[in-house]
């Protein structure tokens, strides 16, 4: 890919998370910035998270399908401040021991805004607490 | 934060592959290099995973001693020791 890429990569694995509505805001921030960059270059922001994962705790080799259905659903109806009201630190890791790595999508969702022009096929495995997905946005 | 002291030696074995490796070879002596209680000293050469997640260690920390087999534990001992702990106790 020859577009310049911004990671977007925040501390979700362990309390203290900071609260899902701030990763939205980081994200409108970051969204604002690259928008007010001068040119007409395109620019991929890239981010990586599960929805329901357990790493190490007695949860380990658990999947919490119902909220990685919801947390899809509510990303691929564009629901994001509804998800950062609901995803509070004890809901995220009842998801599982390293499952706060979802605010990295809040980030990325609070990025995009309403410029959305479309999103690509789902690849979900919710058996699995995960999906993946792109998005194609409209030009500033 | 009790259980910052041992927090901090697992991720110690995580990113230092020269200690990773004495505490492979001679366990209690390279442990015993460490600011650690007694007691955390001696659940940590027990393997006792279990305790250690009540004690507080978070167990993205622990794992590690799974995924690098130390302490007599491997995937399949780490699980077993964990889950002895019931879910909604987690």
């Amino acid at each position: 890919m020859d577009e310049p890429m911004v990671p977007i990569f925040t501390r979700g694995l362990t309390p203290p998370l900071p609260k899902a509505s701030r990763s939205v805001a980081l994200g409108r921030r970051v969204g604002e910035v690259l928008r007010e960059l001068p040119g007409d270059e395109r620019v991929a922001l890239v981010a990586s998270g599960v929805f329901s994962l357990d790493v190490g705790s007695p949860r380990i080799g658990t999947v919490d399908r119902e909220w990685t259905a919801h947390v899809l659903d509510r990303i691929l109806n564009a629901q994001i401040d509804a998800l950062a009201h609901e995803a509070t630190t004890q809901r995220m890791l009842a998801a599982g021991s390293v499952a706060g790595e979802m605010i990295n999508w809040l980030a990325v969702l609070g990025a995009m805004g309403d410029r959305v022009r479309s999103v690509s096929p789902t690849y979900a495995q919710v058996q699995e607490g995960h999906a993946f997905l792109f998005w194609d946005l409209e030009a500033v | 934060m009790t259980a910052y002291r041992v927090n901090k030696a697992l991720h110690r074995i995580s990113q230092d592959d020269a200690f990773r490796e004495a505490v492979r070879a001679d366990p209690a002596a390279a442990l015993g290099t460490l600011d650690l209680e007694p007691g955390e000293r001696r659940l940590l050469l027990e393997g006792d995973v279990a305790s250690l997640y009540r004690y507080g260690v978070h167990p993205f920390l622990l794992f590690h001693l799974a995924r690098f087999e130390l302490c007599g534990l491997n995937w399949g001992q780490y699980t077993r020791r964990i889950k002895a702990i019931p879910i909604d106790e987690a």
